[in-house]
Protein backbone atom coordinates (compact mmCIF):
# COMPACT_ATOMS: atom_id res chain seq x y z
CA UNK A 1 0.00 0.00 0.00
CA UNK A 2 1.36 3.61 -0.90
CA UNK A 3 2.19 5.38 1.84
CA UNK A 4 -0.95 8.21 0.56
CA UNK A 5 -3.53 5.28 0.64
CA UNK A 6 -2.23 4.35 4.25
CA UNK A 7 -2.73 8.28 5.23
CA UNK A 8 -6.10 8.35 3.65
CA UNK A 9 -6.90 5.27 5.88
CA UNK A 10 -5.76 6.38 9.34
CA UNK A 11 -7.55 9.72 8.79
CA UNK A 12 -10.81 7.72 8.14
CA UNK A 13 -10.04 5.45 10.81
CA UNK A 14 -9.59 8.79 13.69
CA UNK A 15 -5.76 7.85 14.04
CA UNK A 16 -4.53 11.44 14.99
CA UNK A 17 -1.09 10.07 16.10
CA UNK A 18 -0.45 7.65 13.37
CA UNK A 19 -1.77 9.90 10.85
CA UNK A 20 1.09 12.78 11.42
CA UNK A 21 3.65 10.20 11.96
CA UNK A 22 3.00 9.10 8.42
CA UNK A 23 2.85 12.72 7.09
CA UNK A 24 6.35 13.38 8.80
CA UNK A 25 7.43 10.56 7.46
CA UNK A 26 6.39 11.59 3.68
CA UNK A 27 7.94 15.04 3.98
CA UNK A 28 11.37 13.47 5.12
CA UNK A 29 11.23 11.06 2.02
CA UNK A 30 10.86 14.40 0.30
CA UNK A 31 7.14 13.25 -1.11
CA UNK A 32 5.86 16.52 -2.45
CA UNK A 33 3.47 18.40 -0.24
CA UNK A 34 0.53 18.76 -2.63
CA UNK A 35 0.14 15.11 -3.22
CA UNK A 36 0.34 14.81 0.53
CA UNK A 37 -2.40 16.33 0.44
CA UNK A 38 -4.45 15.40 -2.99
CA UNK A 39 -3.77 11.55 -2.65
CA UNK A 40 -3.49 11.28 1.22
CA UNK A 41 -5.37 13.82 3.60
CA UNK A 42 -7.90 14.61 0.84
CA UNK A 43 -9.05 11.36 -0.09
CA UNK A 44 -9.46 10.30 3.74
CA UNK A 45 -11.89 13.01 4.27
CA UNK A 46 -13.54 12.70 0.84
CA UNK A 47 -14.26 9.20 2.15
CA UNK A 48 -15.14 10.45 5.65
CA UNK A 49 -17.67 12.44 4.12
CA UNK A 50 -19.23 9.73 2.13
CA UNK A 51 -19.33 7.27 4.82
CA UNK A 52 -21.24 10.08 6.81
CA UNK A 53 -23.69 10.37 3.97
CA UNK A 54 -23.97 6.80 3.49
CA UNK A 55 -25.06 6.63 7.71
CA UNK A 56 -21.93 4.71 8.75
CA UNK A 57 -20.28 8.12 10.25
CA UNK A 58 -21.46 10.43 12.49
CA UNK A 59 -21.10 13.97 13.85
CA UNK A 60 -18.27 12.03 16.40
CA UNK A 61 -16.39 10.38 13.46
CA UNK A 62 -16.78 13.35 11.03
CA UNK A 63 -15.24 15.86 13.93
CA UNK A 64 -12.37 13.56 14.59
CA UNK A 65 -11.69 13.53 10.73
CA UNK A 66 -11.84 17.08 10.63
CA UNK A 67 -9.50 17.72 14.16
CA UNK A 68 -6.90 15.19 12.22
CA UNK A 69 -7.53 17.07 8.79
CA UNK A 70 -6.36 20.17 10.79
CA UNK A 71 -3.52 18.81 12.77
CA UNK A 72 -1.86 17.65 9.82
CA UNK A 73 -2.03 20.68 7.87
CA UNK A 74 -0.50 22.71 10.75
CA UNK A 75 2.28 20.03 9.96
CA UNK A 76 2.78 20.98 6.64
CA UNK A 77 2.00 24.66 6.58
CA UNK A 78 5.68 25.60 7.23
CA UNK A 79 6.55 23.52 4.15
CA UNK A 80 3.90 25.09 2.22
CA UNK A 81 5.10 28.39 2.69
CA UNK A 82 8.27 27.04 1.89
CA UNK A 83 7.89 26.02 -1.12
CA UNK A 84 5.37 28.96 -1.89
CA UNK A 85 8.99 30.92 -1.38
CA UNK A 86 10.54 29.31 -4.13
CA UNK A 87 8.07 30.20 -6.43
CA UNK A 88 9.65 33.76 -7.36
CA UNK A 89 6.61 35.31 -8.77
CA UNK A 90 3.32 35.77 -6.98
CA UNK A 91 0.10 33.67 -8.53
CA UNK A 92 -2.30 36.73 -7.25
CA UNK A 93 -3.98 38.04 -4.10
CA UNK A 94 -6.92 35.74 -2.65
CA UNK A 95 -9.35 36.47 -0.18
CA UNK A 96 -10.96 33.18 1.11
CA UNK A 97 -13.83 32.57 3.69
CA UNK A 98 -16.90 30.31 4.46
CA UNK A 99 -19.95 32.83 4.77
CA UNK A 100 -21.48 34.63 7.69
CA UNK A 101 -23.90 31.88 9.21
CA UNK A 102 -21.70 28.84 8.20
CA UNK A 103 -19.37 27.43 10.47
CA UNK A 104 -17.91 24.52 7.94
CA UNK A 105 -14.00 25.39 7.18
CA UNK A 106 -11.85 22.04 6.27
CA UNK A 107 -12.85 21.99 3.06
CA UNK A 108 -12.20 26.07 2.71
CA UNK A 109 -8.63 25.69 4.69
CA UNK A 110 -7.42 22.97 2.02
CA UNK A 111 -8.45 25.12 -1.03
CA UNK A 112 -6.57 27.90 1.10
CA UNK A 113 -3.50 25.81 1.31
CA UNK A 114 -3.67 24.58 -1.90
CA UNK A 115 -3.27 28.04 -3.42
CA UNK A 116 -0.58 28.81 -1.21
CA UNK A 117 1.26 25.90 -2.19
CA UNK A 118 0.86 26.78 -5.71
CA UNK A 119 2.01 30.35 -5.59
CA UNK A 120 -0.98 32.83 -4.72
CA UNK A 121 -0.97 35.05 -1.92
CA UNK A 122 -3.71 34.40 0.37
CA UNK A 123 -5.54 36.05 3.11
CA UNK A 124 -8.24 33.31 4.91
CA UNK A 125 -10.55 34.95 6.97
CA UNK A 126 -11.89 31.83 8.43
CA UNK A 127 -15.86 30.84 9.20
CA UNK A 128 -18.60 32.82 9.40
CA UNK A 129 -17.61 35.94 7.26
CA UNK A 130 -20.04 38.82 6.35
CA UNK A 131 -20.02 40.45 2.83
CA UNK A 132 -18.63 43.99 4.52
CA UNK A 133 -15.96 42.06 5.57
CA UNK A 134 -15.04 40.42 2.87
CA UNK A 135 -15.06 43.62 0.81
CA UNK A 136 -13.01 45.40 2.87
CA UNK A 137 -10.31 43.21 3.30
CA UNK A 138 -10.31 42.27 -0.49
CA UNK A 139 -10.08 46.16 -0.42
CA UNK A 140 -7.35 46.76 1.92
CA UNK A 141 -5.05 43.93 0.77
CA UNK A 142 -5.88 44.70 -3.25
CA UNK A 143 -6.81 41.41 -3.64
CA UNK A 144 -7.48 39.68 -7.31
CA UNK A 145 -9.68 37.15 -6.69
CA UNK A 146 -12.41 36.37 -3.43
CA UNK A 147 -12.93 33.25 -2.71
CA UNK A 148 -16.43 31.79 -1.03
CA UNK A 149 -17.27 28.70 0.81
CA UNK A 150 -20.64 27.44 1.96
CA UNK A 151 -22.02 24.61 3.31
CA UNK A 152 -25.46 24.97 3.79
CA UNK A 153 -27.92 25.88 1.03
CA UNK A 154 -29.34 28.05 3.42
CA UNK A 155 -26.17 29.96 3.51
CA UNK A 156 -25.47 29.58 -0.19
CA UNK A 157 -27.48 32.54 -1.07
CA UNK A 158 -24.51 34.74 0.57
CA UNK A 159 -22.84 33.64 -2.50
CA UNK A 160 -24.83 35.34 -4.33
CA UNK A 161 -25.74 38.32 -2.41
CA UNK A 162 -22.07 39.26 -2.55
CA UNK A 163 -22.28 39.03 -6.11
CA UNK A 164 -24.96 41.76 -6.02
CA UNK A 165 -23.23 43.64 -3.66
CA UNK A 166 -19.73 44.20 -6.03
CA UNK A 167 -22.40 45.16 -8.70
CA UNK A 168 -23.55 47.16 -6.27
CA UNK A 169 -20.50 48.98 -5.83
CA UNK A 170 -19.31 49.07 -9.24
CA UNK A 171 -16.60 46.28 -8.30
CA UNK A 172 -17.45 43.26 -10.75
CA UNK A 173 -14.49 44.41 -12.55
CA UNK A 174 -11.99 44.60 -10.00
CA UNK A 175 -12.25 40.57 -8.27
CA UNK A 176 -12.64 37.32 -10.09
CA UNK A 177 -15.31 35.67 -7.53
CA UNK A 178 -15.19 31.74 -7.07
CA UNK A 179 -17.04 29.51 -4.93
CA UNK A 180 -17.57 26.18 -3.62
CA UNK A 181 -18.72 23.75 -1.03
CA UNK A 182 -20.77 20.48 -0.84
CA UNK A 183 -24.28 21.87 -2.14
CA UNK A 184 -22.47 24.20 -5.02
CA UNK A 185 -23.02 22.90 -8.52
CA UNK A 186 -21.94 24.43 -11.77
CA UNK A 187 -25.18 25.60 -12.08
CA UNK A 188 -25.72 27.55 -9.30
CA UNK A 189 -22.67 29.71 -9.87
CA UNK A 190 -23.79 30.73 -13.31
CA UNK A 191 -27.18 31.17 -11.91
CA UNK A 192 -25.49 33.65 -9.74
CA UNK A 193 -22.91 34.79 -12.40
CA UNK A 194 -19.81 33.55 -10.18
CA UNK A 195 -16.53 33.53 -11.87
CA UNK A 196 -15.60 30.17 -11.40
CA UNK A 197 -16.38 26.68 -8.85
CA UNK A 198 -14.27 24.15 -7.78
CA UNK A 199 -15.84 20.73 -6.66
CA UNK A 200 -12.86 19.99 -4.67
CA UNK A 201 -9.79 21.44 -4.03
CA UNK A 202 -7.32 20.15 -6.71
CA UNK A 203 -10.84 21.68 -9.51
CA UNK A 204 -10.24 24.98 -7.27
CA UNK A 205 -6.76 25.40 -7.99
CA UNK A 206 -6.84 24.90 -11.52
CA UNK A 207 -9.95 27.47 -12.00
CA UNK A 208 -7.64 29.85 -9.94
CA UNK A 209 -4.97 29.59 -11.99
CA UNK A 210 -6.91 29.67 -15.09
CA UNK A 211 -8.64 32.58 -13.91
CA UNK A 212 -6.17 34.77 -13.07
CA UNK A 213 -4.61 34.70 -16.03
CA UNK A 214 -6.77 35.69 -17.73
CA UNK A 215 -7.53 38.35 -15.23
CA UNK B 1 -60.75 19.56 38.19
CA UNK B 2 -58.99 18.30 35.58
CA UNK B 3 -57.70 14.85 34.94
CA UNK B 4 -54.14 13.60 35.83
CA UNK B 5 -52.04 13.93 32.59
CA UNK B 6 -50.28 10.45 32.26
CA UNK B 7 -54.24 9.35 33.40
CA UNK B 8 -55.24 10.81 30.30
CA UNK B 9 -53.22 9.15 28.38
CA UNK B 10 -53.82 5.76 28.88
CA UNK B 11 -57.40 6.48 27.95
CA UNK B 12 -57.28 8.47 24.37
CA UNK B 13 -54.81 9.55 22.09
CA UNK B 14 -53.57 13.13 23.45
CA UNK B 15 -52.99 16.06 20.84
CA UNK B 16 -49.95 18.53 21.10
CA UNK B 17 -49.58 21.68 19.68
CA UNK B 18 -47.87 22.51 16.43
CA UNK B 19 -44.71 24.82 15.91
CA UNK B 20 -44.12 27.26 17.69
CA UNK B 21 -40.47 29.23 16.02
CA UNK B 22 -42.11 28.92 12.46
CA UNK B 23 -44.97 30.53 13.11
CA UNK B 24 -42.70 33.42 14.99
CA UNK B 25 -41.00 34.21 12.02
CA UNK B 26 -44.45 34.34 9.70
CA UNK B 27 -45.28 36.74 12.23
CA UNK B 28 -42.41 38.77 11.70
CA UNK B 29 -39.40 36.95 13.68
CA UNK B 30 -36.17 37.99 12.02
CA UNK B 31 -33.08 35.59 12.43
CA UNK B 32 -30.98 37.26 14.66
CA UNK B 33 -33.64 37.95 17.65
CA UNK B 34 -34.58 35.82 20.26
CA UNK B 35 -37.94 33.82 20.37
CA UNK B 36 -37.79 33.16 23.93
CA UNK B 37 -38.18 37.42 24.07
CA UNK B 38 -41.45 37.92 22.74
CA UNK B 39 -42.23 36.27 26.10
CA UNK B 40 -42.30 39.63 27.32
CA UNK B 41 -41.91 41.83 24.61
CA UNK B 42 -44.40 40.76 22.12
CA UNK B 43 -46.65 38.58 24.86
CA UNK B 44 -49.84 39.04 22.82
CA UNK B 45 -48.76 37.41 19.93
CA UNK B 46 -47.77 34.43 21.83
CA UNK B 47 -50.79 34.37 23.24
CA UNK B 48 -52.37 34.33 20.55
CA UNK B 49 -50.65 31.43 19.36
CA UNK B 50 -51.56 29.51 22.13
CA UNK B 51 -54.91 30.02 21.66
CA UNK B 52 -54.99 29.78 18.26
CA UNK B 53 -53.43 26.23 19.01
CA UNK B 54 -56.26 25.30 21.39
CA UNK B 55 -59.35 26.49 19.25
CA UNK B 56 -57.79 23.84 16.97
CA UNK B 57 -58.28 21.17 19.36
CA UNK B 58 -54.69 20.83 21.10
CA UNK B 59 -55.06 19.12 24.36
CA UNK B 60 -51.83 21.02 25.40
CA UNK B 61 -49.43 23.62 24.62
CA UNK B 62 -45.69 23.57 24.71
CA UNK B 63 -44.45 27.01 26.40
CA UNK B 64 -42.40 29.21 24.27
CA UNK B 65 -39.20 28.41 25.61
CA UNK B 66 -37.35 25.82 23.49
CA UNK B 67 -34.36 28.19 24.08
CA UNK B 68 -34.57 28.62 27.31
CA UNK B 69 -31.67 27.43 28.68
CA UNK B 70 -28.80 30.19 29.99
CA UNK B 71 -26.52 28.10 27.46
CA UNK B 72 -28.46 28.99 25.00
CA UNK B 73 -29.95 32.36 25.50
CA UNK B 74 -26.21 33.23 26.21
CA UNK B 75 -25.78 33.02 22.52
CA UNK B 76 -27.73 36.55 22.24
CA UNK B 77 -26.04 37.79 25.53
CA UNK B 78 -29.82 37.11 27.34
CA UNK B 79 -28.44 34.50 30.01
CA UNK B 80 -29.02 37.26 33.19
CA UNK B 81 -32.99 36.70 31.65
CA UNK B 82 -33.43 33.35 31.98
CA UNK B 83 -35.51 33.11 34.27
CA UNK B 84 -37.79 36.20 33.76
CA UNK B 85 -38.30 34.84 30.55
CA UNK B 86 -39.20 31.32 31.21
CA UNK B 87 -41.70 32.35 33.58
CA UNK B 88 -43.08 34.69 31.51
CA UNK B 89 -43.59 32.16 28.97
CA UNK B 90 -45.56 29.93 30.93
CA UNK B 91 -47.81 32.67 32.45
CA UNK B 92 -48.38 33.50 28.29
CA UNK B 93 -49.88 30.12 28.25
CA UNK B 94 -51.60 29.54 31.39
CA UNK B 95 -53.36 32.59 30.78
CA UNK B 96 -55.16 31.33 27.68
CA UNK B 97 -55.37 27.66 29.15
CA UNK B 98 -58.84 26.37 28.06
CA UNK B 99 -60.67 24.10 31.07
CA UNK B 100 -59.22 20.58 30.87
CA UNK B 101 -56.40 21.50 28.90
CA UNK B 102 -52.67 21.49 29.40
CA UNK B 103 -49.67 23.27 29.67
CA UNK B 104 -45.97 21.66 29.06
CA UNK B 105 -42.54 23.55 30.01
CA UNK B 106 -40.80 23.24 27.08
CA UNK B 107 -37.20 22.13 27.11
CA UNK B 108 -34.85 22.13 23.72
CA UNK B 109 -31.44 21.41 23.89
CA UNK B 110 -28.51 23.81 24.16
CA UNK B 111 -26.98 24.43 21.05
CA UNK B 112 -23.30 23.60 21.95
CA UNK B 113 -21.82 19.92 21.88
CA UNK B 114 -20.30 17.68 24.05
CA UNK B 115 -16.94 16.07 23.34
CA UNK B 116 -15.42 15.17 20.51
CA UNK B 117 -17.93 17.30 18.48
CA UNK B 118 -17.59 20.43 21.37
CA UNK B 119 -16.30 21.25 24.58
CA UNK B 120 -19.12 21.78 26.79
CA UNK B 121 -19.50 19.51 30.11
CA UNK B 122 -22.63 17.42 31.28
CA UNK B 123 -22.47 19.21 34.39
CA UNK B 124 -22.64 22.69 32.75
CA UNK B 125 -25.60 21.26 30.63
CA UNK B 126 -26.97 19.79 33.85
CA UNK B 127 -26.92 23.30 35.49
CA UNK B 128 -28.30 25.05 32.79
CA UNK B 129 -31.21 22.18 32.49
CA UNK B 130 -31.55 22.02 36.42
CA UNK B 131 -32.26 26.23 36.23
CA UNK B 132 -34.72 26.11 33.48
CA UNK B 133 -36.69 23.60 34.88
CA UNK B 134 -36.98 25.51 38.18
CA UNK B 135 -38.49 28.76 36.54
CA UNK B 136 -40.91 26.40 34.68
CA UNK B 137 -42.34 24.96 37.66
CA UNK B 138 -42.30 27.81 39.64
CA UNK B 139 -44.33 29.04 37.17
CA UNK B 140 -47.19 26.26 37.43
CA UNK B 141 -46.61 23.88 34.15
CA UNK B 142 -48.78 20.50 34.12
CA UNK B 143 -45.75 18.38 32.59
CA UNK B 144 -42.28 18.73 31.43
CA UNK B 145 -41.67 18.07 27.14
CA UNK B 146 -37.74 17.85 26.68
CA UNK B 147 -37.63 17.71 22.88
CA UNK B 148 -35.59 17.78 19.39
CA UNK B 149 -32.39 16.18 21.17
CA UNK B 150 -29.79 15.01 18.40
CA UNK B 151 -27.87 13.75 21.70
CA UNK B 152 -28.30 11.04 24.02
CA UNK B 153 -26.27 12.42 26.78
CA UNK B 154 -27.44 15.55 26.53
CA UNK B 155 -31.36 14.52 26.95
CA UNK B 156 -30.41 12.62 29.72
CA UNK B 157 -29.06 15.58 31.77
CA UNK B 158 -32.03 17.43 30.78
CA UNK B 159 -34.04 14.06 32.24
CA UNK B 160 -31.60 13.68 35.49
CA UNK B 161 -32.06 17.41 35.97
CA UNK B 162 -36.16 17.40 35.49
CA UNK B 163 -36.45 13.99 38.06
CA UNK B 164 -33.87 15.60 40.78
CA UNK B 165 -36.27 18.56 41.06
CA UNK B 166 -39.56 16.72 40.33
CA UNK B 167 -39.68 12.79 40.91
CA UNK B 168 -43.42 12.72 39.64
CA UNK B 169 -44.32 15.51 37.28
CA UNK B 170 -45.17 13.79 33.69
CA UNK B 171 -42.32 13.92 31.71
CA UNK B 172 -41.77 13.71 27.75
CA UNK B 173 -38.69 13.23 26.34
CA UNK B 174 -38.86 13.30 22.54
CA UNK B 175 -35.91 12.93 20.21
CA UNK B 176 -35.07 14.01 16.86
CA UNK B 177 -33.94 11.39 14.49
CA UNK B 178 -32.28 11.26 10.38
CA UNK B 179 -33.35 8.97 8.06
CA UNK B 180 -30.09 7.61 6.94
CA UNK B 181 -29.63 3.94 4.47
CA UNK B 182 -28.85 1.76 7.82
CA UNK B 183 -32.26 3.37 9.91
CA UNK B 184 -32.90 6.30 11.82
CA UNK B 185 -30.45 7.58 14.21
CA UNK B 186 -29.73 11.15 16.09
CA UNK B 187 -27.03 13.24 14.56
CA UNK B 188 -24.67 11.87 16.99
CA UNK B 189 -25.74 8.25 16.32
CA UNK B 190 -27.77 6.89 18.96
CA UNK B 191 -30.38 4.82 17.68
CA UNK B 192 -33.89 4.87 18.86
CA UNK B 193 -33.77 1.67 20.98
CA UNK B 194 -30.95 3.04 22.68
CA UNK B 195 -32.23 6.22 23.56
CA UNK B 196 -35.43 4.86 25.02
CA UNK B 197 -34.07 2.49 26.95
CA UNK B 198 -31.94 4.63 28.62
CA UNK B 199 -34.58 7.37 29.20
CA UNK B 200 -37.26 4.99 30.88
CA UNK B 201 -34.26 3.92 32.79
CA UNK B 202 -33.90 7.28 34.11
CA UNK B 203 -37.89 7.94 34.89
CA UNK B 204 -39.27 9.64 31.37
CA UNK B 205 -42.73 8.42 31.08
CA UNK B 206 -43.78 9.04 27.28
CA UNK B 207 -41.06 9.09 24.61
CA UNK B 208 -40.98 9.47 20.95
CA UNK B 209 -39.60 11.78 18.43
CA UNK B 210 -39.92 15.22 16.89
CA UNK B 211 -38.84 17.28 14.04
CA UNK B 212 -36.37 16.48 11.27
CA UNK B 213 -38.59 14.03 9.87
CA UNK B 214 -41.53 14.48 7.87
CA UNK B 215 -45.08 12.59 8.36
CA UNK B 216 -44.33 9.65 6.63
CA UNK B 217 -40.86 9.11 7.43
CA UNK B 218 -42.25 9.35 10.75
CA UNK B 219 -44.86 6.52 9.93
CA UNK B 220 -42.13 4.36 9.42
CA UNK B 221 -40.04 4.74 12.33
CA UNK B 222 -43.14 4.46 14.43
CA UNK B 223 -43.69 1.18 12.89
CA UNK B 224 -40.07 -0.31 13.55
CA UNK B 225 -40.05 1.27 16.93
CA UNK B 226 -43.21 0.65 18.05
CA UNK B 227 -42.85 -3.06 19.56
CA UNK B 228 -39.45 -1.58 21.48
CA UNK B 229 -40.47 0.04 24.21
CA UNK B 230 -43.29 -0.13 26.84
CA UNK B 231 -43.70 3.57 27.33
CA UNK B 232 -46.37 5.53 25.30
CA UNK B 233 -45.29 7.19 22.16
CA UNK B 234 -45.77 10.56 21.13
CA UNK B 235 -44.71 11.86 17.55
CA UNK B 236 -44.61 15.17 16.02
CA UNK B 237 -43.43 15.28 12.66
CA UNK B 238 -42.63 18.40 10.25
CA UNK B 239 -44.97 19.67 7.75
CA UNK B 240 -42.56 18.21 4.87
CA UNK B 241 -39.09 18.82 4.11
CA UNK B 242 -38.37 22.44 4.22
CA UNK B 243 -37.89 24.45 0.74
CA UNK B 244 -34.98 27.22 0.47
CA UNK B 245 -36.40 29.37 -2.32
CA UNK B 246 -34.56 33.38 -2.39
CA UNK B 247 -33.87 33.11 0.93
CA UNK B 248 -37.19 31.89 2.51
CA UNK B 249 -38.09 28.61 3.92
CA UNK B 250 -41.11 26.86 3.02
CA UNK B 251 -42.66 23.78 4.10
CA UNK B 252 -44.65 22.28 0.90
CA UNK B 253 -47.20 19.64 3.22
CA UNK B 254 -50.44 20.19 3.08
CA UNK B 255 -52.92 19.65 6.35
CA UNK B 256 -54.82 16.91 4.85
CA UNK B 257 -51.33 15.12 3.81
CA UNK B 258 -50.07 15.53 7.32
CA UNK B 259 -53.23 14.31 9.03
CA UNK B 260 -53.51 11.08 7.18
CA UNK B 261 -50.72 10.14 8.12
CA UNK B 262 -51.32 11.73 11.76
CA UNK B 263 -54.16 8.66 11.64
CA UNK B 264 -51.82 6.21 10.06
CA UNK B 265 -49.45 6.96 13.77
CA UNK B 266 -52.40 6.41 15.78
CA UNK B 267 -53.62 3.56 14.18
CA UNK B 268 -50.09 2.10 14.83
CA UNK B 269 -50.35 2.90 18.49
CA UNK B 270 -49.08 6.30 19.08
CA UNK B 271 -50.19 7.97 22.41
CA UNK B 272 -49.60 11.49 21.41
CA UNK B 273 -49.53 13.07 17.91
CA UNK B 274 -49.35 16.84 17.35
CA UNK B 275 -46.97 18.84 15.01
CA UNK B 276 -43.20 20.51 14.54
CA UNK B 277 -41.96 22.66 12.33
CA UNK B 278 -43.76 24.23 9.71
CA UNK B 279 -47.26 23.34 10.69
CA UNK B 280 -49.94 25.51 11.96
CA UNK B 281 -53.22 25.64 14.00
CA UNK B 282 -54.61 24.43 10.35
CA UNK B 283 -52.28 21.59 10.67
CA UNK B 284 -53.20 20.33 14.34
CA UNK B 285 -57.36 21.10 13.49
CA UNK B 286 -56.88 18.81 10.56
CA UNK B 287 -54.97 16.02 13.09
CA UNK B 288 -57.83 16.42 15.52
CA UNK B 289 -60.72 16.20 12.85
CA UNK B 290 -59.08 12.67 11.72
CA UNK B 291 -59.02 12.01 15.51
CA UNK B 292 -62.26 12.63 15.89
CA UNK B 293 -63.20 10.70 13.11
CA UNK B 294 -61.53 7.80 14.85
CA UNK B 295 -64.11 7.83 17.80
Amino acid sequence: MSIFNEISEALVKGHLDKTLELVNKSIEDGLSVNEIIDNGLAVGIRRVGDLWEEGEFFLPELMQGAEIMRAAMDVLNPHILKQKDDITRSMGKVVIGTVAGDIHDIGKTVVGSMLTASGFDVVDLGPDVPIDRFLSVAEEVQADMICLSALLTTTMIIQRDLITELKKRDLSHKYVVMIGGAPVTQRWADEIGADGFGENAVAAVKKATELIKKK
Amino acid sequence: MKRDFLQLVSERTVLFDGAMGSMLIDAGMKPDECPELWNVEKSSIIKEIHQRYFDAGADVVLTNTFGGTEIKLGTKGLEKRAEELNKAAVRNALSVCKTNRYVAGDIGPTGKFLPPVGDITEGELYQSFSRQTEALLQEGVDMIVIETMYDLREALQAVKAVRDIASSIPLITTMTFEKKKRGFFTLIGDTPEKCFSALENFGVNIVGANCTLESKDMVELCSLIRGKTRLPLSFQPNAGQPVVRDARVTYPQSPEAFAADIDQLVELGASIVGGCCGTTPEFINAAWEALQKRI
